[in-house]
């Protein structure tokens, strides 16, 4: 094996990756050693190798750590930039669809039906006190009688149970309440998502994991009962939106902002110090 | 792998993906989002994952998402650096620096490539299996990075010298 200004570089390279045996080794370095332009190439083939810096470390090992009770799934939000139009697009969806449930309550607030007039005691009081904003919507999911919900035959097609409808009282205690409550409050469930998934797998993850209520809308109903009511294809769509925001944002934080003398809601979704702002006027929009 | 074996795999390896990143993307912030997704998709196939294959498991994952983001910031990264070269070549009097400098203006390839083999100490064939090229591609590759960066140490040389 011969050293020559044509072959040196190869040469080197296969003597300092170690692609050599060992007696070619000793033989090329010989060569090298004998030759001032060979040895001065070999030094700065030697020079090639990079050094890891280990002074450069990932600061965010605890964050990745598990405990054993992890186990048992959930705690996935991959890191994601902020798809604001996104985001707020589902949220906005997601929230028309509770504010059309809220909505027949809020107009049972505002403009009380003879039903509820004629029976003070299933009004619920009405609270504006904006520090406390976010634990009034959950109390007026909770504890409002649906009133115009009544007559209604309401027909749930909650994913994880498949049970048939609630009546409508039973509304305020069904998962749907839940699942509002996960909706509003500070830190969303983290639901593990894979990248690359198709709407289907993302929309089955959502639903192993969140229970959306459908409700067939009755069309002999009056408007008003269709005010608190919802298309299973609308239902769908909200879904599919919240399966895509859910694996594109990452350490979600949703607030709600009621502006009741507006008759509206701002909502804020805050991702990886991103701030996307939506207002929902429902009310408005309702025919 | 079960959830101890995962913290096993964050204390050993986190902070060799997060340099190989780094090194090869250039940013800090970036790296330490790759890192996590990277250990995110690890806990969520870790069934899947034996401990013996992790390594190689969590680099490959986290060369396809430095891949993805270099695709996404390829243009800006382009118009960034166009015209820096040359202006900062004469900062680098240390032999050291002038590597690092070489290495940082390889392609993509050869500095992925490259980086596996002498951070890691990752063979061909392994570095193959992340980076998708057979191993006489990771050769070459090798290779040209290599004569890249000696040619580059022997330019900057010259005009200190």
């Amino acid at each position: 094996m011969r050293l020559t200004k044509e072959n040196y570089e190869l040469l080197m390279f296969d003597l300092l990756e170690g692609n050599l045996s060992e007696q070619q080794s000793l033989d090329l370095m010989a060569q090298i050693e004998s030759d001032e332009f060979f040895f001065k190439e070999w030094k700065l083939f030697k020079s090639t190798i990079l050094v890891a810096e280990e002074s450069i470390q990932f600061e965010g090992k605890a964050a990745l750590l598990k405990e054993e009770d992890d186990e048992r799934g959930g705690f996935i939000i991959p890191m994601r930039r902020l798809y604001s139009v996104a985001t707020a697009a589902c949220i906005i969806l997601l929230i028309g669809f509770g504010i059309q449930r809220y909505g027949s309550d809020e107009q049972i607030a505002d403009e009380p039906s003879s039903e509820i007039l004629s029976n003070p005691e299933k009004q619920s009081p009405k609270v504006v006190n904006e520090d406390n904003e976010s634990a009034i919507i959950e109390e007026q999911f909770v504890k409002q009688e649906p009133v115009l919900n009544q007559n209604k035959k309401a027909t749930n097609t909650s994913v994880k149970d498949q049970h048939p409808a609630p009546k409508s009282e039973k509304l305020k205690v069904t998962p749907i309440l839940e699942d509002d409550e996960i909706i509003v409050k500070e830190d969303l469930e983290k639901i593990e998502v894979e990248e690359n998934l198709g709407s289907k797998e993302l929309n089955r993850i959502v639903q192993d994991n969140i229970d959306i209520p459908t409700f067939e809308e009755n069309e002999n109903q009056g408007e008003k009962n269709v005010d608190a009511s919802v298309t299973y294809s609308f239902t769908e769509r909200i879904r599919g939106t919240i399966a895509n925001t859910i694996a594109m944002v990452s350490n979600p934080k949703i607030r709600f902002i009621p502006e009741w003398k507006q008759r509206r809601i701002n909502i804020e979704l805050e991702t990886n110090g991103y701030l996307a702002v939506a207002t929902v006027d429902p009310f408005n929009k309702k025919k | 792998m079960n959830t101890q074996e995962y913290n096993e795999c964050v204390k050993q390896h986190s902070d060799a993906i997060f340099r190989f990143i780094v090194k090869n993307l250039g940013d800090a912030h970036e790296a330490e989002n790759i890192v996590q997704n990277t250990y995110e998709k690890l806990w969520i196939k870790r069934e899947a994952v034996h401990m013996e294959t992790a390594k190689a498991y969590l680099f490959k994952v986290a060369y396809n998402n430095m891949i993805d983001v270099i695709r996404k910031n390829k243009r800006t990264t382009d118009l960034e650096q166009a015209g820096q070269v040359e202006a900062e070549t004469h900062h680098y009097s240390d032999m050291i620096e002038w590597v690092k400098k070489a290495a940082n203006e390889l392609p993509e390839k050869q500095k992925t490539a490259l980086t596996l083999r002498d951070f890691e100490g990752y063979d061909y064939k392994s570095i193959g299996e992340i980076t998708g090229m057979n191993e006489s591609q990771v050769k070459v590759n090798i290779f040209r990075a290599r004569k890249y960066i000696k040619e580059y140490i022997q330019k900057l040389e010259a005009m200190v010298l």
